[in-house]
């Protein structure tokens, strides 16, 4: 009942307006996401780092403005005592969790009605609410124990400072890893969101512990007090100083589904609809193509980093994403760079080949394009563009 | 003793190294009792053991033979309400919102919270105020606040830290009159205002440096005040004080 008063008059509801405001504004203006909802969900997670902050301080301003003293007292003589701090603290993470919700409804939406990639990455929830809850946390606990207003700007800078000192490390407090590009092919590395979660959690236990000893109703000895929190300090400082060379993400260990009949374009299983509108797309290119007498690639598969490099022979790499599809449709230039790269040739990461193998792919790549704009069906391929596809097919691979 | 509500066995409480209750004994098992002290005696550190809020560093408190600080905890913080010497609750919240959440603080289920705390503000007659803001209430409105919430869990016992304070004289017969129609069975109020005691307690407790220097009845601290105050005998500060007062006060209401 206590958090529901406090989300009626608190200030959480300051931080779901700026929040959805934030959500909505990005679903609006930029949607290169429109068909990959964790695409659309790690971008807009960049706003925990600004909200993050937020949320602290209006905890403590109100635990610590409004609450104190009164509440305190009343509190302690009470069996529910403690909700007197965390009333406060859990209507405005409320607030902010309901926002984060409501934006991944609206990209749920989005994605739903562009026919896009339904959410398949876990981890964009667990640490956007894990970093939501102990941005909420810090401020309850600050609230309590730093006197008067100065306990706004201490416990929104302590969670500014806590963000940007840990950003890169092993876990990331208060932030979550962002994306500015597709993750079809990719996904979030396990153990740096684990470390993650871990850190925020324990935050919370150890805020939710110190407010429980702070409590007098609620004594604790201060030996099981230290005890405790170096307990609950020690997963947090192990998380901190995990050697990491994994990134942020890393290729996806997913099972590659393959899609389409005499043009087959393969990827990862989750991003079926992707490939299929691709395939589609490059059957109906290969079969306008076909008077040109090019041996064109007919098996494509979307790979990132490593996985790239361990295609097979007779396979395509098609660097793909949901970006690069306009209402359903890949675009010209897209499938002529495909058509025109049929391998991953080793020159390619030769300053001395690269060039002249460059050029190759221009000269074929333009003639592609000249020839899809052609309402008529094209003609053989000119000589150029025979012997520089024929380069390009044969090049040892990487 | 096991009948009584209120049973306080050897107190004693310090803050550091100073003492701020020594060895404090008293029972209660019905009634009115007034606790009486210059500031600094013990008054607010002894209601806030009582009421759980502040563990003591000896002794022991038993509130209708249950433990604050002990397994009975929770049952023990139900039969006790504490209206406390300020009324800074939440300037954001209702009057109605404050008195409920402490009402559910205190166990009530938070529909049942909702009904006693419009009953409890009837009670105090601020049911016209209840969703006034405490921002929006004048003192002696804030006041009655308190005591709302003291009462809305309908305890056995209640603790009324100086109720009448900051009240102009209107106020104050107001809220004597409602400590007077309370309901609970023990009341035990602090005050520096003797005609309060004399309109409502009929026993008095005086703390003196934390120690408990007199438990009787006012009817016989009344002889003894003026005893004390035509004799001059000699007594502890406080007592000789609080007499004095007591005597003054007695004088001026003859007048």
């Amino acid at each position: 009942m206590t958090v529901l008063i406090w989300a009626k008059r608190g200030l959480g509801f300051f931080v779901f307006t700026l929040l959805i405001g934030f959500v909505l504004w990005t679903s609006i203006t930029a949607r290169p996401w429109q068909l990959e909802f964790d695409w659309a969900a790690r971008y807009g997670a960049a706003y925990v780092y600004l909200i993050a902050p937020l949320l602290a301080a209006a905890v403590s301003f109100d635990v610590g403005r409004r609450a104190r003293p009164e509440m305190t007292l009343m509190g302690a003589t009470a069996r529910r005592g403690l909700m007197a701090f965390m009333a406060p603290a859990l209507a405005a993470l409320g607030w902010a969790v309901l926002a984060a919700v409501g934006g991944w409804g609206v990209m749920a939406a989005i994605t739903t009605f562009s026919g896009g990639l339904a959410p398949r990455d876990p981890w964009i929830f667990v640490e956007t609410l894990s970093s939501l809850a102990a941005a909420a946390a810090v401020g309850m606990l600050l609230g309590l124990l730093v006197e008067g207003i100065l306990a706004v700007a201490v416990s929104a800078g302590a969670v500014l400072v806590a963000a940007t000192v840990t950003s890169g490390h092993g876990a990331n407090l208060f932030q979550v890893a962002t994306s500015s590009g597709t993750l079809v092919g990719i996904e979030r590395t396990p153990q740096r969101a684990i470390a993650t979660v871990v850190c925020h959690l324990t935050l919370v236990a150890v805020a939710a512990a110190c407010v429980a000893a702070r409590q007098r109703a609620h004594p604790l000895s201060t030996p099981w007090l230290l005890t405790a929190a170096v307990a609950a300090l020690v997963p947090v400082v192990t998380a901190m100083v995990w050697p990491y060379s994994a990134s942020e993400y890393r290729p996806s260990g997913e099972l590659q589904a393959c899609v389409g009949s005499q043009v087959r374009v393969c990827g990862p299983s989750s991003a079926k609809p992707l490939l299929l509108m691709a395939a589609t797309d490059l059957q109906q290119a290969t079969t306008k193509l076909r008077p040109s007498g090019l041996p064109l690639p007919e098996s494509f598969a979307i790979a990132r980093g490593s996985a790239a490099e361990r295609l097979p022979r007779d396979q395509t790499l098609l660097d793909l994403d949901s970006s690069q599809l306009v209402e359903g449709h890949l675009p010209s230039s897209t499938i002529a760079s495909a058509l025109a790269t049929p391998r991953l040739c080793r020159g390619f990461y030769s300053s001395q080949e690269a060039p002249a193998l460059i050029e190759r792919v221009r000269v074929v790549s333009e003639w592609l394009t000249s020839a899809f704009a052609d309402q008529s069906s094209p003609g053989p391929a000119p000589e150029v563009v025979v012997s520089s596809f024929a380069v390009l097919s044969q090049c040892p691979q990487k | 003793m096991s009948n009584q509500l209120l049973r306080v066995d050897a107190l004693t409480h310090r803050y550091g190294r100073e003492r701020g209750l020594d060895g404090v004994t008293f029972a209660i098992d019905s009634g009115v009792g007034a606790l009486v002290g210059v500031n600094g005696a013990g008054k607010s550190t002894l209601l806030r053991i009582l009421a759980g809020a502040q563990r003591p560093t000896s002794g022991s408190v038993s509130l209708a033979g249950l433990n604050p600080f002990g397994r009975d905890r929770a049952d023990a913080l139900s039969r006790v309400g504490l209206m406390p010497q300020t009324s800074d609750f939440p300037k954001n919240l209702t009057a109605h919102e404050v008195v409920a959440s402490i009402a559910w603080f205190k166990g009530v289920s938070s529909r049942q919270a909702k009904t006693r705390a419009a009953e409890a503000l009837a009670r105090v007659g601020l049911e016209d105020r209840a969703n006034s803001r405490m921002g929006q209430l004048s003192g002696g409105m804030a006041r009655r606040v308190a005591l709302a919430q003291a009462i809305v869990s309908e305890p056995d016992i209640l603790l009324l830290d100086e109720p009448s304070t900051g009240l102009d004289p209107e106020q104050r017969r107001a809220m004597i009159a409602l400590v007077r129609s309370l309901p609970a069975t023990v009341v035990v109020f602090s005050s520096h205002v003797m005609e309060d005691v004399e309109d409502v307690a009929a026993d008095v407790l005086i703390l003196d440096a934390g120690r408990l220097i007199y438990e009787n009845s006012l009817v016989q601290l009344q002889e003894r005040g003026a005893a004390v105050s035509t004799q001059s005998a000699p007594g502890s500060r406080a007592e000789v004080g609080f007499l004095d007062v007591l005597s003054d006060s007695r004088g001026r209401a003859r007048a």
